[in-house]
């Protein structure tokens, strides 16, 4: 009888085996809602809520994220694996595959009699040489771009079909490839993405430059210019509220009118100060002057700068004004008062185009730009948001390659190579520990197993013909889920990333370790035990 | 675009912030009066401040809310987050993947009789227009139609014969979109993704989630584009409404985009409205302290960047029990009840700058309201206003004697305490009803004789003002059109209010609800506030907040960020003393 017991007679106490396998079946039921996603030819996942809202999408972080998860356990997994995702930006769905089949595994000789603690202990030890495995097949090599488009191209193709997929590795490689600039950190948050519902997916495009979702609000600004100075600020350019504490109270309408033209003036004299500065770099050439303020610009102004041939824009995001200077160049100014040339960015062509109630101003032909915008393109909202979440994964996937200098053979090759290496090493581990070991080697397999499940294909016939083909290969070999038959991943341009890789081999084997030492659960009512 | 409506963009952060919205909106668009020839009196009421006119990639004009609903995942049961209006067909929807494809479906639960209808009438709209299209038969096919749906055609809930249909919404309504009657703009629903609505494991109920999940890279680029959206396009913007419920992390939510907000928007008016349930259904002591703190916190965070800020509830910040109010009969545990009460105040409380033509500014007002840092401000609502049926507006006002004529909104604010300025708005009141029609009755007060002799409901209200509290400065407004309280609005008038909102002798007909109703109310900088801020420093004090303060800690609140709050409190306390 648990203590606890006798305090809360509601308590609900499972003990040693069958705390076990709670969490076991917590795991296993989450494995089984996400294996069939594993690799390019899983199963794509049709969501529609309630009221008809419709998803799209076959990204384990994705799903993880729409499921109602009740189950503490299974909930706990979720966020171990959501978090591989935040940290690396893929590999969810391995994750939660490795977690479900190391606790399979484990129950196996728990069942007879083997203690979890000396289970854990050989998940210790398979873990390091897991990742001294993984150390050693590192293809080291210079990434290029052609290296970049594979890493890219193996990641998006378990997003969105392989047309798609193919067009955007190239987009995503080149957008970072733009962004990257030496001796900084990779920001990827200056790939800005710019979604537009019109046409097909097909349409989606890298801009060298930056789009806008907001355009002139007057009729007489130009709708299109050339060869334009940019002029980012922010200003205010409308008018400012005065102190008119009383006038609530004893003025009348028309007066407060009054007092709103006197201030009037101070506005003017900004827009004045943008005109004057315009005068002075477009005079007598053919430049044109393009303003974009984050802060208001008010019908007035707006009028002042028309008349004068002036693309303004208001409003902008704060997030594009420091896109915006890396895009064109100039500064992003605070204050009017000391306007010169060297404030200005510059920008081969600006135009706008119009779609329903939306506008968008493209920004583009920019010398140098050091920000650029992944403009997607569908037909509907579930493409557009399911392309998002793909061009996400499908740039970190190149940011993780850059930074770690090096990718891993992809399509099940590490796996086989570390159980390969893990059943040799076992022989070398005292005591009952190696049925650790062995348990973590074979839970290894689940990924190239429901690889080729997935992929129609006999999963112990495959595993049996890699494993045949790396011993006599001698070097890694993977699974080609076309024709079942052994690849050479590197050939075939099938490479993944490191840190995923490492990633998920130190998560997995903490969580499963942690859940494997539970030998009591207790839930005595949700209020009084929460927190 | 070259209209002259000084827009006003409204934010609703919380669920049950989205109640009180959701009857606002309700409110608003059935008071729409769509031909000249239903217009009774001169349009007043200025809609494009709160709305908005758009067109769809079809071409089809649309008019939406200029509104940002936050709420979180799984709250929106049978509303579609994009909604309806902006739906294009495309003709290849088949998923280009290789592989298999499963669908899984969520299981569809029963829209309400109210929902139900509302769809009807919008199948009948189009196919009516539909009909007429066509050239062959118009005038059958038409009559045809109509009087096999029984006549329908009528706007929404009201059948041929033109008797309002009465709902018993009370049991079916759980979420807010239950009883939303206008249509959203597909950008106006922000779900919180991280966060699922009602789930005990995960429960949405710490300040610093809220600061979290607004500075999360992926949630606060979504928020900037609404924003933007919907602020980009306004010429003279005014300011923003924003109701968010401070009991939650959504006050945390709130506080930081207040931040961002204030700092982009210097002189625009940021009027807040913190609301929150008369009651709660968990109890328990560490949910009271855990409500407490949010609720402190929210108030720090807000005050520092608003230009008003108005705390509304029909109960207590911390316990309950509700306020009874004549004339209504309300369930306090029913948010689509107290919302509704709430909501017609806001959307009385608010025409001073909704009207057509010359109207103040909103940030006029909420500086005028706000002297000295007074940021709190607090309201006053009569709901509805006690006229009789033949009774007049004089009468009424001197009905209630020394007593102001309004209930407090903001907890611990009584009426009669020290006003310093405020803003009156009184509307629905008849012109024929103004005084008595002879002044049939002999005892005539001076005071009375002395309003009888206006003529028009502004003039009375100014003399009535400045009699009853004349040390206060007071702006004020009467306006000719009634609050509008058709269905959805619940029903929580008593019997002895007549279908046009009025005190009658005789009761309501069961079968009939309230339709329209005058009101009355006055937005306060009012030196009571200080019993609220103090009683709420007292109470954080009093009360054992260890037991939920480590959940704040987790979430990132630091150690003396909690006293630091308390500290700004009292100060701002402070500045309603001063002075006196």
């Amino acid at each position: 009888m648990s203590a606890i017991k006798a305090l809360n007679p509601k308590a609900e106490v499972a003990r040693a085996a069958q705390a076990l396998a709670v969490n076991i079946s917590a795991a296993k039921g989450l494995q089984d809602v996400l294996r069939t996603n594993l690799g390019p030819k899983g199963t794509m996942k049709m969501l529609v809520s309630g009221s008809g809202d419709i998803k799209l999408t076959k990204d384990g972080n994705v799903l993880l994220h729409e499921m109602q998860i009740q189950h503490p356990t299974a909930s706990l997994i979720a966020r171990v694996a959501t978090a591989q995702d935040d940290i690396t930006g893929d590999g969810t769905t391995s994750n939660v595959l490795i977690i479900g089949d190391l606790l399979k595994q484990a129950d196996i000789y728990i069942a007879e009699g083997l203690h979890p603690r000396l289970v854990t202990e050989g998940f210790d030890l398979a873990k390091t040489k897991a990742l001294q495995v993984l150390d050693e097949m590192k293809v080291q090599k210079e990434m290029n771009r052609e290296v970049l488009v594979n890493v890219a191209r193996t990641s998006l193709r378990t997003k969105v079909y392989s047309e798609l997929a193919d067009m955007l590795a190239e987009q995503v490689v080149d957008a970072v490839l733009a962004i990257q600039r030496e001796g900084e950190p990779l920001d990827l948050h200056m790939v800005e993405i710019q979604e537009m519902q019109h046409k097909t997916d097909m349409d989606t495009s890298l801009i060298q430059g930056l789009v806008l979702d907001h355009g002139a609000r007057h009729p007489d600004m130009p709708k299109r210019v050339e060869n334009a100075f940019i002029l980012t600020c922010n200003v205010s350019l409308e008018y400012e509220k005065s102190e008119v504490n009383s006038g609530f109270f004893y003025k009348s309408a028309a007066e407060r009118e009054k007092l709103v033209q006197a201030e009037r003036a101070f506005t003017d004299a900004r827009v004045a100060k943008v005109i004057a500065l315009k005068k002075q770099v477009c005079e007598g050439n053919d430049r044109s002057f393009v303003v974009i303020n984050q802060k208001g610009i008010d019908p007035m102004s707006l009028d002042m700068m028309a008349k004068e041939g002036i693309l303004a824009l208001r409003r902008a995001k704060r997030r594009n004004m420091e896109r915006l200077v890396l895009a064109c160049g100039g500064m992003a100014m605070n204050s009017l008062d000391d306007l010169d040339l060297s404030c200005l960015g510059e920008a081969g062509l600006v135009y706008e185009h119009i779609l329903g109630e939306d506008k968008y101003t493209y920004v583009e032909e920019c010398k140098n730009p050091h920000s650029v915008t992944m403009l997607i393109k569908g037909p509907n909202k579930h493409t557009l948001v399911q392309i998002k979440d793909a061009l996400h994964d499908g740039l970190r996937a190149v940011k993780n390659a850059i930074e770690d200098g090096c990718v891993i053979p992809g399509a099940g090759a590490f796996e086989i190579a570390a159980h390969a290496a893990l059943m040799k090493f076992k022989d070398s581990v005292k005591g009952r520990a190696r049925l650790g070991v062995q348990a973590y080697a074979d839970a290894l397999l689940i990924i190239p197993k429901v690889l080729a499940q997935n992929s129609g294909l006999d999963a112990q016939d495959a595993i049996v013909k890699l494993q045949e083909e790396y011993v006599s290969a001698g070097q890694p070999v993977g699974l080609d889920i076309v024709t079942g038959e052994a690849l050479i991943p590197v050939d075939a341009g099938i490479l993944d990333n490191y840190r995923v890789k490492r990633q998920i081999l130190h998560s997995c084997t903490i969580i499963a370790n942690n859940l494997l030492l539970v030998d009591e659960i207790m839930r005595a009512g949700m209020s009084s035990l929460k927190g | 675009m070259a209209g002259s409506a000084r827009e006003v963009v409204t934010l609703q952060i919380g669920h049950y912030a989205n109640f009180v919205g959701t009857h606002w909106w309700n409110i608003q668009d059935s008071s729409f009066v769509y031909s000249a020839s239903e217009m009774v009196y001169p349009k007043e009421i200025n809609h494009d401040v709160l709305f908005r006119e758009g067109h769809n990639l079809k071409g089809e004009i649309t008019y939406t809310p200029r509104l940002i609903a936050f709420d979180l995942k799984g709250s929106l049961r049978m509303l579609r987050q994009e909604g309806e209006l902006y739906d294009i067909e495309t003709e290849e929807d088949n998923i280009k993947w290789a592989g298999d494809t499963t669908l899984h479906k969520v299981d569809t639960g029963q829209k309400n009789e109210f929902l139900q209808d509302l769809d009807k009438d919008q199948d009948e709209d189009i196919a009516v227009t539909d009909v007429s299209s066509k050239d062959i038969d118009t005038l059958d096919t038409q009559e045809a139609a109509t009087s096999d749906a029984h006549g329908h055609v009528a706007p929404p809930g009201v059948d041929s014969s033109g008797v309002v249909k009465l709902y018993d919404l009370d049991t079916s309504v759980e979420v807010w979109t239950d009883y939303l009657r206008p249509h959203l703009h597909p950008r106006s629903i922000h779900l919180v993704q991280q966060y699922q609505h009602h789930n005990e494991l995960e429960p949405f109920d710490v300040f610093g989630f809220g600061e979290s999940v607004y500075r999360h890279h992926s949630s606060h680029t979504e928020v900037e584009d609404r924003l933007h959206f919907f602020l980009e396009e306004c010429d003279s913007l005014q300011g923003l409404h924003i109701l968010v419920d401070t009991y939650d992390a959504f006050g945390g939510l709130a506080s930081a985009m207040l931040e961002e907000l204030a700092d982009d928007y210097v002189n625009k008016g940021l009027l807040v409205f913190g609301v929150t349930p008369a009651s709660f259904h968990n109890n328990t002591m560490r949910d009271n302290s855990q409500r407490l703190l949010n609720t402190l916190l929210s108030y720090g965070g807000i005050t520092r960047h608003c230009s008003a800020f108005v705390p509304l509830t029909l109960g207590h910040p911390v316990k309950t029990p509700p306020v009874t109010w004549p004339n209504l009969q309300y369930q306090a545990d029913l948010s689509y009840h107290t919302s509704a009460i709430l909501a017609s105040s806001l959307d009385t409380v608010t025409l001073p700058h909704r009207l057509d033509g010359q109207s103040c500014l909103l940030s006029q007002m909420t500086q005028a309201l706000t002297p000295a840092n007074r940021k709190v401000v607090t309201l006053q609502s009569s709901l509805p206003l006690p006229m009789t049926e033949t009774g007049s507006f004089v009468d009424t006002l001197m009905s209630c004697g020394d007593q102001l004529p309004w209930l407090p909104l903001t907890p611990m604010c009584a009426s009669q305490s020290e006003m310093v300025a405020q803003s009156v708005v009184v509307r629905g009141v008849p012109p024929d009803r103004l005084k008595s029609a002879h002044a049939s009755h002999g005892r005539h007060t001076a005071q009375q004789s002395v309003l009888d002799g206006y003529t028009t409901t502004q003039e009375v209200l100014d003399q009535y003002l400045q009699d009853v509290c004349p040390n206060t400065l007071s702006a004020s407004l009467a306006v000719r059109t009634p609050c509008k309280v058709a269905a959805p609005f619940p029903h929580i008038f008593s019997s002895n209010i007549n279908k046009d909102g009025f005190l009658s002798p005789k009761p309501r007909p069961s079968m009939s609800g309230v339709e329209t109703t005058p009101m009355m109310t006055s937005l306060q900088s009012n030196t009571a506030v200080r019993h609220l801020l103090d009683n709420m420093c007292t109470e954080v004090r009093r009360q054992d907040v260890a037991k939920v303060f480590h959940r704040f800690v987790d979430a990132g609140l630091e150690a003396d960020e909690l006293s630091e709050t308390v500290e700004s409190l009292r100060t701002l306390s402070e500045y309603y003393d001063a002075g006196r």
